[in-house]
């Protein structure tokens, strides 16, 4: 047998002292009878939920398919807003509806009578203060 | 790395723990406190630390045994909690044994260690870091295959070997030392 094998195997082993066991029974005692373990769960779960991969593998397609629901009810659009949304005809057509703009036309027609009736006026009421002017110079 | 087995009288006696019935304890001290002392004394190299850490351990395995998820062997477990156990113990007497040092400014007749190393083994295994005489008295002292020890000591186990490898020269340098001196 080669010398470290043996320095292994011929080794000192010793044993746990008489006494030991009570001595630890009587401390450990008491904190099971206070209610001091440390449960499963507490701060790591049951060995059973441990290490059943089938748990896991089913608590985590419960959860993928979860949130695939979840997203298709927040994508998926409400019915009424469907109808609504109809084709760009439609749209043009209720757009007209609730803010018609007037014709680019008619608008310059405005403007060009706007502004020619009011020069108008501006001289016509000129030439009236002009005459009337005149006929109170010619009086004096 | 074998797992709990659900119907094992390891398992049966883990959840009587749990319920809080001390003989679920009992059988987990009778099953393997020898295993656990043995290898704190390796790793302490003195006896009565080692009955001491052992001791420490039972009295607060109802309190830790949450943190065993059975994802390892029970004994498993139980060997990386004495090792952390004992290289605390270290630190704390290494962080005592700086301040006394600092303290007495170098006393030359002061012990430079509390070795009881009475043993050639113990001798041999005075010249390694706790760490690898912990690796080496697992694998040598109680056989503990290389796929357990990788859970143990949460390394890969090309490491492990390497590890034992150097471990394994230092102590074979001791002996042949040890017999040039006559020793062996």
């Amino acid at each position: 047998m080669e010398r470290f094998e043996k320095l292994f195997r011929e080794s000192e082993r010793i044993r746990p002292p008489a006494g030991m066991w009570e001595s630890i029974a009587a401390r450990a005692g008491m904190a099971l009878k206070a209610g001091k373990v440390g449960k499963a769960g507490e701060r790591g779960a049951p060995i059973a939920r441990e290490t059943g991969w089938g748990w896991k593998m089913a608590a985590s397609l419960a959860v993928g398919i979860g949130v695939l629901s979840a997203l298709l009810v927040v994508m998926k659009p409400a019915p009424e807003v469907a109808d609504k949304a109809g084709g760009a005809e439609d749209f043009a057509v209720a757009r007209a509806a609730v803010s018609p703009l007037p014709d680019e036309d008619d608008l310059y027609w405005h403007a060009d009578l706007g502004e020619e009736s009011g020069m108008d006026w501006v001289e016509e009421e000129d030439a009236l203060l002009l005459d009337a002017a005149a006929a109170d110079a010619t009086d004096e | 790395m074998p797992m709990t087995d659900w119907f094992s009288p390891e398992r049966k006696n883990l959840d009587r723990l749990r319920a809080g019935d001390l003989e679920g304890l009992k059988w987990i001290f009778e099953t393997y406190s020898e295993r656990l002392i043995n290898q704190c004394y390796r790793i302490l190299l003195s006896r009565e630390q080692a009955e001491d850490v052992v001791q420490d351990l039972f009295v607060r395995l109802p309190d830790i045994v949450g943190e065993f998820r059975g994802e390892s062997a029970l004994g498993t477990w139980l060997y990386r909690v004495a090792h952390n156990m004992c290289l605390t113990r270290l630190q704390q007497a290494g962080n005592r044994r700086r301040l006394e040092e600092a303290n007495l400014a170098a006393d030359e007749t002061a012990p430079r260690d509390a070795y009881e190393t009475s043993d050639l083994l113990g001798k041999a295994l005075a010249g390694l870091d706790p760490e690898t005489r912990s690796l080496l008295w697992l694998k040598e002292g109680e056989g503990v295959p290389l796929k357990e020890l990788s859970g143990i000591f949460k390394l890969p186990e090309g490491t492990l070997k390497s590890r034992l490898s150097r471990a394994r020269d230092r102590v074979r340098e001791f002996l042949e030392k040890e017999e040039r001196v006559g020793k062996v």
